[in-house]
């Protein structure tokens, strides 16, 4: 697994995701500037239910499956997901958990970033409304 | 009498459990290991000596290198707390196997036994100190570092002071010391239970670890960041020196000691030569762990408060400079005395709290793990160098103290200047550098990735590389990405074209041969068309070739055929020419006069593409068309054909800067506004600044700070207009901060103290109205005081963040308003480092997280806030500020106050029309 991300990769991946594709190059580069590496082994927990909330996550590898109580799968995410951001807008605890099903990397946004964004890229804030109106969005009814 | 307690310790109500709690924590652990080392020490001293110190600080400097490797893995992958209990659990199992050892006297005869308690001594005191405050920095922010550290500081001294009090009295035996240690080490595990479960820990979000994988540092990135940051570098020097200037000092001490005492008793002799270097040295802790717990207790934080963490930092290096300077001139115990003052007082007190604070400045992933390559591998390694150093015999152990401690002070001093930039360094890396551009961005190594996606990435992918390797603007890069694409598919060729289109090399040699080339052998009409408009936009199209595209269906056709008739003049009769033009002129009205909105569109690209101010006048009615496209595109043709000339329609474009919604269109308004107005069109610009988004106000920056220093007088004038919504002033500061810094500055303090007064009114009156009883809900008026209260702060810290040459004010002004503790301490932290000292006192109540009493108690002399409800309301009436007006009415009317009505009809003599219908409506009522 390639854990050394340039900038113009992180772009690339930003730009694969329904929440980034309409913003320029311009736009995305300092955006992906803030975006963190993380590496996680198979079976390893990213967050657990109740947890306080403070990063969202994309994924660049890899496979993370989202549980809630009692382990049901709410969710398989792979490659180009996000998920981990429910939280960061309404301050609530985690309402599920995050698991990885094998070695798995992923870039992470601090919720501060994400609200810089936000105000910057109004675009994206359309890009999260569109995913939760999905109705295959079964998050945030959790 | 609890107010009081909490004035003299600056504890704020509701924290005192939470603080009593960590006192008590550092007192036992302190008590625990400061017997434990206290005891060693003497003991050492009796059964072994002095001479054998060095020995004892190597063997304690490897044994704590090889802990300090576990103690970093152990704070990377187990909570700090488990880590915490993990320690004291082996410090009580250690504890017992010594009680074992003493009272059976194994290792006496071998003095292993002596050795073992030093050493065991000096590494506990180390990995408690670190695990203590790796767990207590947990729960607090910097700014209640600085008000609270230093009562922990005390505590732990009050365990100094009690082990001095204990070893003074002689009262009890080592083995029944050890037995309370162990004592002790049971409830301090209860009360580290008991805190985790109950207090909420604050959370760095940059430092954060949700699960131990994610932000996983190799030693070579912890290396990298390290070197990245010279602050960290200096902090790592600096207290790596202060450690060696301990061990010199505390070797210094005792050897001077050792020889106005006797020395080689024998173990069991209670009475007389054993008894009386321990109580002197049990006398002399008494006396420096009173001392500290005043200077913890009372002085540090006030200290630190009212100078400035900078002032601090040089006294330690002070302090021993002039103790060595007399010390080596005459060789007095009383100098010995003051080594000892500063070896167990001053750099614990003190410097160490200063350490505490000095960690905010290093960045937040790296922090603890720089607590603990300082105080586990530093310390040590730092014994071991002290320890080589005495034992060399060309330096006099006096002289290497003096110089290292002119070493200290002039570290300390440099450290102060560093730790302002690096607090803030730290808040900016929350930033998203959104005004740089690609350049800025992309890097040369960036090229082979880049050229490797255009072979294998998808369309999305190689655009965004192609956009990536235009920046370069090279030759060789150029050909590579025009060949890339001979076979990629029509569509990407013409988003290629798109990009090329807006680039600094549209017209370089190799797009254009390899366009004619794509026209010769490709054969979608589509790319056809388009390309003969790019070229025919650059004027590489012959107009006999384009005469036969003048009645085509296709619009770009049509367009380039236009654009050809105008541009190409080679080769041609002045007859001919005129022809030409005038056909095209003929097809271009025909667009604009069409019905269809493309053709309409076409025909304003194309008087933007050639750029002819003559044009100018055919676009204006063009610019208030109900057809939002058609509107932006003739804005943005006159933005690039309008000059001084058309000074005429000001102000229909200040009007349309207000009325316009889209982006596209404002910015282009803005610029035309510009290119028309000159630095009249500042004031327009920054009036109508609240209403523009992020690229607006970009836009708006890039055009007015390139006029000029000719712009600061009236950035001046806007930036003191109370009249003027706040953040269009903001705005104004923002570009007047990037023109003429030393002007900003030069009018700060007035307006700043102005505005500080305003924000203490609007918080003293919505707090006195929460208290107050009326048959009226007031509500309404309360949000609307701290709406305004809000706004005012968020003025005064935009003000102060770009007079502090603060690069990115927003974040500051967003930061404050952060649910996270920390961030918002980080803000305070950067504003003390970059404003008058003055204005940060008046600031502080109303910006940290300070009760309401010390907001009344910095706005005690504010006269202005001593006013009555009517007056309130009458203030609000003649405010700047459309809300604050219509509530002030609004209040008056439900009050039924006299002469409301009068009062209203003279407030509608302002021309906002949104408040003459809100007055007639209440009038009506």
């Amino acid at each position: 697994m390639n854990k050394n991300l340039s900038l113009i990769n992180k772009v690339f991946l930003l730009k694969k995701t329904p929440l980034f594709s309409t913003l320029s190059l311009e736009m995305l580069l300092p955006i992906a500037d803030k975006l963190v590496i993380a590496d996680f082994d198979a079976g390893d927990e990213i967050f657990n239910i109740g947890e306080e909330a403070h990063r969202m996550y994309f994924i660049v590898q890899g496979e993370v499956d989202l549980f809630i109580k009692d382990k049901k799968i709410v969710q398989k995410c792979k490659h180009g997901d996000f998920f981990g951001d429910e939280s960061l807008f309404n301050d609530l605890p985690r309402r599920y958990q995050a698991i990885c099903l094998c070695d798995t990397l992923m870039l992470t946004l601090s919720r501060t970033n994400l609200l810089t964004i936000i105000s910057e890229c109004p675009s994206v804030a359309l890009g999260f409304l569109a995913v939760y109106t999905s109705p295959d969005y079964v998050r945030s009814r959790l | 009498m609890i107010q009081l307690f909490c004035r003299l310790f600056n504890l704020y109500p509701g924290e005192e459990k939470q603080a009593f709690m960590f006192t008590v924590l550092a007192f036992l652990w302190a008590l625990a290991v400061t017997s434990h080392l206290k005891f060693a020490d003497a003991l050492f001293l009796l059964h072994v000596g002095s001479d054998q110190l060095p020995i004892a600080y190597g063997v304690s400097a490897g044994v704590m290198i090889i802990l300090a490797s576990f103690l970093l893995y152990a704070f990377h992958n187990i909570d700090t707390n488990k880590v915490f209990l993990g320690v004291i659990a082996v410090a009580a199992a250690n504890y017992a196997s010594i009680f074992f050892c003493y009272i059976y006297e194994w290792g006496v005869e071998s003095k292993f036994l002596w050795y073992y308690l030093r050493i065991t001594g000096t590494i506990s005191l180390a990995i408690f100190t670190t695990c203590y405050w790796t767990f207590v920095d947990q729960y607090y922010s910097l700014q209640d570092a600085k008000r609270l550290f230093s009562l922990f500081t005390s505590a732990i001294f009050l365990g100094l002071a009690t082990t001095g009090t204990i070893m003074h009295l002689g009262l009890v035996e080592f083995e029944q010391v050890l037995l309370v240690l162990i004592g002790i080490m049971a409830f301090v595990t209860f009360l580290v239970n008991y805190i985790h479960s109950i207090v909420k820990p604050v959370h760095d979000e940059n430092s954060l670890q949700e699960s131990a994988s994610q932000g996983d540092l190799s030693v070579i990135d912890v290396i990298k960041m390290i070197s990245n940051s010279p602050f960290t570098m200096l902090l790592m020097v600096s207290n790596f020196m202060i450690y060696i200037t301990l061990v010199v000092t505390e070797y210094n001490y005792l050897a001077s000691f050792e020889s106005h005492f006797p020395s080689d008793v024998p173990l069991g002799a209670n009475e007389g030569e054993q008894a009386a270097l321990t109580l002197f040295l049990g006398k002399c802790l008494i006396g420096v762990s009173i001392s500290n717990l005043l200077i913890g207790l009372f002085l540090y934080s006030r200290l630190v408060r009212r100078f400035g963490l900078r002032s601090v930092l040089p006294i330690t290096g002070v302090i021993l400079l002039l103790n060595y300077s007399g010390w080596i001139m005459v060789d007095s115990i009383s100098f010995a005395v003051v080594a000892l003052f500063v070896v167990e007082g001053t750099i614990y007190v003190i410097d160490d709290s200063n350490f505490n604070l000095l960690l905010n400045g290093v960045p937040p992933r790296l922090k603890h793990r720089v607590r603990i390559v300082i105080e586990s591998f530093f310390e040590p390694t730092g014994m071991l160098l002290s320890s080589g150093l005495i034992s060399l015999v060309m330096f006099n152990p006096l002289w290497l103290g003096w110089l290292l401690a002119a070493i200290v002070i002039t570290l300390a001093i440099i450290l102060g200047y560093q730790y302002g930039r690096a607090i803030y360094r730290n808040l900016a890396d929350n930033a998203i550098h959104f005004h740089k551009s690609l350049i800025d961005w992309i890097n040369p190594r960036d090229q082979a990735l880049l050229l490797q996606t255009l072979k294998n990435g998808d369309d999305t992918t190689k655009l965004i590389a192609a956009e990536g390797l235009m920046v370069f603007e090279d030759q060789n890069l150029l050909k590579a990405l025009m060949s890339a694409a001979d076979m990629e598919s029509v569509n990407y060729k013409i988003n290629l074209l798109r990009l090329l289109h807006h680039s600094p090399i549209s017209d370089h040699s190799i797009v254009i041969e390899t366009l004619s080339r794509w026209y010769e052998v490709d054969e979608s009409p589509e790319l056809l068309s388009f390309i003969q408009f790019y070229l025919a936009s650059l004027g590489f199209v012959h107009p006999e070739k384009a005469l036969q595209d003048v009645d085509s269906a296709d619009l770009l056709r049509k367009g380039a055929a236009v654009l050809a008739l105008k541009k190409t003049w080679a080769h041609l009769s002045p007859t001919q020419v005129v022809q030409n033009r005038a056909l095209a002129v003929q097809l271009q009205e025909e667009m604009l006069t069409s019905q269809d909105e493309e053709q309409v569109v076409l025909g304003l690209t194309l008087i933007g593409i050639e750029k002819s101010p003559h044009d100018a006048e055919l676009l204006i009615p063009f610019l208030k068309d109900w057809r939002a496209k058609v509107a932006v595109k003739a804005m943005e043709a006159f933005a690039s054909v309008a000059d001084v000339h058309y000074f005429k329609h000001f102000r229909m474009l200040s009007n349309l800067l207000y009325k316009g919604t889209s982006s596209e269109f404002r910015q282009s308004t803005i610029k035309a506004l510009c290119n028309v107005g000159g630095t009249s069109a500042v004031k327009e610009i920054v009036s109508a600044s609240h209403l523009f988004r992020p690229q607006e106000r970009r836009a708006a920056e890039k055009e007015i700070t390139t006029m000029g220093l000719r712009t600061v007088p009236i950035l001046l004038g806007l930036m003191k207009d109370v009249q003027l919504h706040d953040r269009s002033r903001i705005f104004a500061v923002r570009l007047l901060s990037r023109l003429a810094l030393p002007q900003l500055r030069a009018n700060l303090a007035d307006i700043v103290h102005r505005e500080i007064e305003r924000a203490y009114f609007y918080d003293h009156h919505s707090a006195l109205l929460k208290n107050t009883t009326s048959k009226v809900d007031l509500t309404i008026l309360i949000e609307t005081l701290e709406t305004s209260y809000r706004l005012v702060v968020d003025f005064i810290i935009h003000l102060l963040g770009e007079a502090g040459e603060i690069e990115d004010s927003e974040l500051l002004a967003r930061s404050l308003q952060s649910r996270n503790p920390k961030v918002r301490s980080q803000v305070l932290e950067t504003l003390e480092k970059t404003c008058p000292r003055e204005i940060f006192f008046l600031l502080y109540p109303l910006v940290a997280d300070a009760p309401e009493s010390e907001k009344q108690r910095a706005s005690h002399n504010m006269k202005e806030l001593r006013i009555s409800f009517e007056e309130l309301l009458e203030k609000l009436c003649n405010s700047s500020s459309n809300l604050e007006r219509m509530v002030g009415a609004m209040y008056k009317q439900q009050l039924d106050l006299p002469s409301w009505r009068e009062s209203l009809r003279k407030q509608m003599q302002s021309k906002e029309e949104i408040f003459h219908h809100f007055a007639y409506e209440l009038l009506e009522a």
